[in-house]
């Protein structure tokens, strides 16, 4: 895989020089002004996720990209998505955080594999480090991958990984505004969680506002509401990613 | 934050570029940068000025064109201009998520001496 990924060699397509050649190219455009191809700054993201893409579509693994703001309940969600798409299908998970393997240590006790990816600093996950996560699951035996993005509302957005279906949880606590506060993130989102719905009476959550408001900022977003914690609406949530499986597994499927 | 690393994929780029091509510094590099990129351009400044120190790209100037958000309505089946979140074709009124521009992060030319 590392081999057309090319990360052991120079990321911005840099010409390290290294090595005596002579330089015997068309001089005829320095100095002076260069076209640039209008090429975009996250091609080289772009290209690697492209990548990841067609791996996963050969594998026939549907892949879902999670964010939201840090303690929305990411984890909690996935902890029993995994739980009870485990009993079906096979899952995995790679999880991103600043620091700690807390969060892969919580959903490998769902009783599926999950790799860690300690960022430091970076505050997403890129294409590059999902295609080195992999090394680390057994993609032979996968039918989904949940990839739990760093807790943020701006930068994942920025970012594709190769998934299928990216999905930004909302919770209750976090007031019905978010989706205008954040309208980038919310704009890509092809599925948006409402969680945490039951803490919505404690903290006067304004469910018809908050519907109202998502439907402006996430147009093209599907709508769930569940609660982590006592599993309200987790069911439905599950089904629909079976769906999108089957229907990956169909459409790919090299027989 | 992730500007930094945005600015230092402007610099391999334009660096390689700078291989190419016969000179020693660049004087300007054009971008456009689109409302919804997610690249705020302050913090793209600041961090390419930081990174390209000492590099033939320090004190380049960096022209930067925004490009607006526009969406396509197909009611009307024209395209129309509009600011993050409020996506309605303001002849229809019509909600569209069919974005045309304001995506955009590219490096379009730059002037090298």
């Amino acid at each position: 895989m590392c081999d057309t990924c090319g990360c052991n060699i120079d990321h911005g397509h840099g010409h390290a020089h290294n090595h005596p050649h002579e330089h015997d190219h068309n001089h005829d455009q320095a100095p002076g002004n260069v076209d640039m191809g209008r090429q975009s700054l996250l091609n080289l993201n772009d290209r690697l996720a492209g990548d990841n893409r067609r791996l996963f579509r050969d594998k026939g693994i549907t892949v879902i990209n999670v964010v939201s703001s840090p303690g929305a309940g990411k984890t909690a969600l996935l902890e029993k998505t995994m739980r009870e798409l485990g009993r079906d299908l096979k899952v995995a998970a790679i999880v991103g955080d600043l620091a700690t393997n807390h969060d892969a240590d919580r959903l490998r006790a769902s009783g599926a594999p999950a790799h860690q990816i300690t960022t430091g600093s970076a505050c997403h996950l890129d294409a590059h480090m999902v295609h080195h996560a992999l090394y680390h699951l057994d993609l032979e035996a996968l039918d989904l991958l949940f990839i739990e993005n760093v807790g943020n509302l701006v930068c994942p957005a920025s970012f594709d990984l190769g998934e299928d279906l990216f999905v930004v949880l909302l919770a209750t606590t976090e007031g019905e505004d978010k989706p205008l506060k954040y309208p980038v993130i919310f704009l890509k989102a092809d599925a948006v969680i409402v969680n945490k719905t039951d803490l919505a009476t404690a903290v006067d959550f304004d469910r018809t506002t908050a519907l109202a408001h998502l439907a402006e900022a996430a147009p093209k977003a599907r709508i769930f509401e569940t609660s982590a914690k006592n599993g309200d609406g987790v069911a439905l949530w599950c089904d629909y990613l079976r769906k999108l499986s089957v229907a990956k597994k169909r459409t790919f499927s090299p027989a | 934050m992730h500007e930094f690393g945005v600015a230092q994929g402007l610099l391999n780029v334009v660096l390689a570029k700078m291989a190419e091509n016969a000179g020693s510094r660049i004087v300007w590099i054009k971008l456009e940068i689109g409302v919804l990129s997610g690249v705020e351009e302050e913090a793209l400044r600041f961090a390419f000025t930081a990174l390209a120190e000492g590099s033939p790209a320090q004190n380049t100037e960096l022209r930067v064109e925004k490009i607006p958000l526009r969406c396509y309505c197909s009611v009307c089946d024209s395209v129309f201009e509009c600011r993050p979140f409020a996506y309605r074709c303001p002849s229809c009124g019509m909600a569209s998520h069919d974005v045309r521009t304001g995506k955009e992060m590219n490096v379009v030319a730059m002037e090298i001496t």
